[in-house]
């Protein structure tokens, strides 16, 4: 790249001789365009991945607001990382394993969860009661997660709610396969005697 | 009993598809013959719809372009020197020949104002002609009417004496 071009040109000319369409382009090959100052292989990366970004980071931390704010760091951190990026492993597992730590670290903040799934109380409005029963279920998975440990908690995300196998979840953990093998069945163990009653309910609906 | 401790360790493996076939095998077998095993094994099973429950909304609104905007703002930082300060400027992606034909059209309508309004006259003090400045001032004598006269040697009664004087006398001398 021809460091004596304007910031314009330098923006527009087409990276690994593709041209300037980024639809088609591998999410590595976009990222080692962010790290050389491509804009447009930035934006498609954003508009690519921040919706699994966004759930994973939802599933986890049950709250809107923290669930941004990781969403938004981990691209910075894509960002940040891209001139550096050499593509030993795929995008996903390296973006996963952003988000993952992201997780952890808001977990250790140990800032109290309010949770955005609770039932309004207050509304008078008359729901269907699979409706109700659909909401209340709801509400327990997520105070049955948050009472999990955080590691425990991130691989059920990432199995349940991404159905990652567990090498992935290992990659993503930086952990190994038999760990994450540990982890979850510790937490399905604890999930269990913490959702016993939705077992018979959820027959009936 | 023990032995059933041993095989319910692998039920998180068996279920996610985890064990190699050896071992799958062993388990299943034990499966067969073991009620409490299985027992135990489908309430593991269960909880796979159950989490699914989660009701898990969509991205917010506007999600990737904050992230955009977060980026921009972070250009700053010395990390980012290599890429997002090579990022054009944010502004509307119009041709610059737009640009430079706004611009123009922009100053020619300001220069057009000024000239019509020196024209016409309505900026008083801008011209050198005393009969309009006299008439400024004869109109803002006039305006003085709806004030009520001020005590005898005061400020407000000397002002209005002397403007009644330069409307009488057709100007202010200097």
């Amino acid at each position: 790249m021809d460091a004596k071009l304007p910031c314009i040109l330098r923006a527009e000319r087409p990276t690994g001789g593709v041209g300037l369409s980024k639809q088609g382009q591998a999410d590595e090959h976009l990222l080692a365009a962010v790290g050389q100052g491509d804009q447009a292989a930035f934006t498609e990366l954003v508009n690519r991945h921040q919706a699994w970004a966004w759930r994973i980071a939802f599933c986890f931390l049950g709250q809107t607001q923290s669930a941004e704010d990781v969403v938004q760091e981990a691209f910075l951190r894509l960002l940040r990382a891209a001139p550096r990026f050499i593509p030993k492993a795929a995008f996903r597992t390296y973006f996963y394993r952003i988000i993952t730590r992201l997780c952890l670290d808001q977990a250790r903040k140990k800032h109290p969860i309010y949770t955005d799934c609770l039932p309004d109380a207050s509304d008078p409005a008359p729901d269907p009661a699979s409706l109700i029963m659909h909401r209340e279920m709801s509400s327990a998975v997520r105070a049955a997660l948050d009472k999990l440990p955080a590691n425990q908690r991130i691989a059920v995300v990432l199995r349940y709610y991404e159905d990652l196998d567990y090498r992935s979840i290992a990659e993503a953990m930086q952990i190994s396969p038999k760990a994450v093998e540990s982890l979850l069945s510790r937490a399905r163990n604890r999930l269990r005697t913490l959702l016993p009653v939705w077992n018979q309910i959820f027959d009936a609906y | 009993m023990a032995g059933c401790l041993a095989y319910r360790k692998r039920f998180s493996a068996f279920l996610d598809g985890e064990l190699p076939p050896k071992k799958r095998a062993a388990l299943e077998d034990h499966l067969a013959a073991c009620a409490s095993c299985r027992r135990a094994l489908a309430a593991l099973k269960d909880l796979g719809p159950i989490l699914e429950r989660l009701e898990v909304p969509e991205p917010p609104a506007g999600l990737g372009v904050r992230i955009m905007a977060e980026a921009r703002r972070s250009a700053s930082d010395r990390r980012l020197k290599h890429n997002v300060r090579r990022w054009p400027a944010a502004v509307p992606d119009w041709p610059w020949a737009f640009k430079a034909l706004g611009s123009a059209a922009i100053l020619f309508l300001m220069l057009s104002f000024g000239v019509f309004v020196s024209t016409k006259g309505w900026l008083p003090g801008y011209s050198d002609d005393r009969k309009s400045i006299s008439s400024t001032a004869g109109s803002a004598a006039e305006g003085l009417e709806w004030f009520a006269p001020g005590p005898p040697g005061s400020l407000v009664s000397g002002y209005l004496a002397m403007a009644g004087q330069s409307v009488s006398a057709g100007g202010p001398h200097p």
